[in-house]
């Protein structure tokens, strides 16, 4: 599931397959914007089946940061 | 909880009207670069919109709409017992703009008169008090108005707002059909999210002044005046991909009647993003859920009477069926809805 979330990302920001890293921290890269953050939100709800808090998200660092968060709250809700 | 439920009323004719001149989001915004100008309406899916100019007020779209929709169907104007216009752009602060539309219309004295400040919501949310209205047994017609001028109230330099919003007005017919069943409403408020769509000035808690007025560059490099509309996108859509199902969920819990029992899902047309996400969230398929964003922009509370006016005039008019309606936005406020429906009229779109 790791690989899917690094999947995601490339997806969301146009990269080559094999340039994201779970221990990137992920407002670093260069094409990380707001946009790409609804992107996340939106495949994360689709995939996983729920939205994550804002502010929650925020406390997230690296793409392992929230793997590590989906992997919690999968499940919780419907 | 405010859910309502009423049996024999309905919807029976609908118009709608948009500014002529046509604003094109591809070529005619300099501020931003060309990238970033693709980036956000490919995102957003509106690709033009229409503007209402200087001396065009939601309320002239409203009597060009509600003009047509008298003349085409004979409506009687002294059945017409009320009159609400739903907008956030009203003609002035005070008297409400409503009066202005019973006299320009011709209406009798007899009809009350009186306007709803709400946004997004706000069709669904009108229709709701029309039809609580229009069950009263000495009540006749209700001509409930939509309209609004959003293009003033964005700056055209915020890149959240400015190539997102259109203008826009509508005019419905609400009446007793003995043709029609049973009609849902369910309508839901967090206030708590007040500031997530706002004006800040120009009200009595920040008056205007010269300050209100002055463009302020923002964090993302946005301009824009505390005089004009303030939106924050990722907060609303946090807010609505988590509540418009639930919400709908729920009026699949209290009508009865599942996804398969609805011809049509008429949603606000916030943004393509947005709704496509809540299209497969919900398992609606798309071609039962028409958009019209990419033409009109959304159009806040006019955006459902526009949608079923520009993409279902041919499906809806005539035809016995059940739509499910669904606004949000503005307060935050929620509003959803399944009617049902047999023989509206529909008037063909015009322009002003």
């Amino acid at each position: 599931m790791l690989k899917d979330i690094i999947t995601m990302f490339e997806e969301i920001l146009e990269r080559e397959p094999g340039t994201i890293n779970a221990q990137d921290e992920f407002r670093e890269y260069e094409e990380w914007d707001s946009l790409s953050y609804l992107s996340v939100i939106a495949m994360i709800d689709e995939e996983y089946g729920f939205v994550i808090p804002r502010d929650e998200f925020s406390q997230l660092k690296t793409i392992y940061d929230l793997y590590d968060f989906i992997i919690n709250h999968k499940g919780e809700k419907d | 909880m405010a859910v309502c439920s009423f049996n024999g009323v309905s919807i029976t004719g609908i118009s709608a009207t948009v500014p002529k001149n046509i604003y094109n989001n591809k070529t005619d915004n300099s501020f931003f670069s060309q990238e970033t100008v693709f980036d956000i309406i490919e995102k957003i899916g509106v690709y033009q919109r229409r503007v209402a100019d200087e001396n065009m007020c939601a309320s002239d779209l409203c009597f060009c709409a509600a003009h047509n929709l008298i003349e085409e169907m004979n409506i009687e104007r002294n059945e017409i017992d009320f009159l609400i216009f739903v907008s956030q752009t009203p003609d002035y602060r005070m008297p409400a703009t409503s009066f202005i539309l019973q006299d320009r219309l011709g209406l009798p004295k007899t009809c009350a008169a009186f306007d709803i400040n709400l946004g997004c919501s706000g069709f669904v949310v009108g229709l709701n008090i029309a039809y609580s209205l229009a069950a009263q047994s000495s009540i006749r017609k209700i001509l409930l108005l939509n309209g609004e001028t959003r293009t003033k109230v964005y700056s055209f330099k915020d890149r959240k707002t400015g190539f997102l919003f259109g203008d826009a007005g509508a005019a419905s017919l609400i009446e007793k059909s003995h043709s029609v069943g049973d009609s849902f409403f369910v309508i839901e408020s967090d206030g708590s999210k007040n500031d997530y769509i706002k004006i800040k000035c120009g009200g009595y808690r920040y008056p205007s002044s010269s300050e209100s007025f002055k463009e302020i560059m923002r964090n993302d490099g946005s301009i824009r005046s505390d005089e004009q509309g303030y939106m924050d996108g990722s907060g609303v859509f946090e807010f609505v991909i988590t509540e418009v199902p639930r919400q709908i969920k729920n009026l699949y819990q209290i009508s009865g009647y599942t996804k398969d029992d609805i011809d049509y899902f008429i949603l606000h047309q916030a943004n393509k993003f947005m709704n496509e996400h809540l299209l497969k969230k919900m398992k609606i398929e798309p071609a039962k859920a028409p958009m019209n964003l990419n033409k009109y922009g959304n159009t806040s509370s006019v955006s459902i009477p526009l949608t079923i006016v520009s993409e279902l005039q041919e499906k809806i008019q005539g035809k016995k069926q059940k739509i499910l309606l669904s606004g949000f936005g503005v307060g935050l406020s929620l509003a959803s809805a399944i009617l049902d429906i047999d023989k509206i009229h529909i008037c063909k779109l015009t322009e002003l």
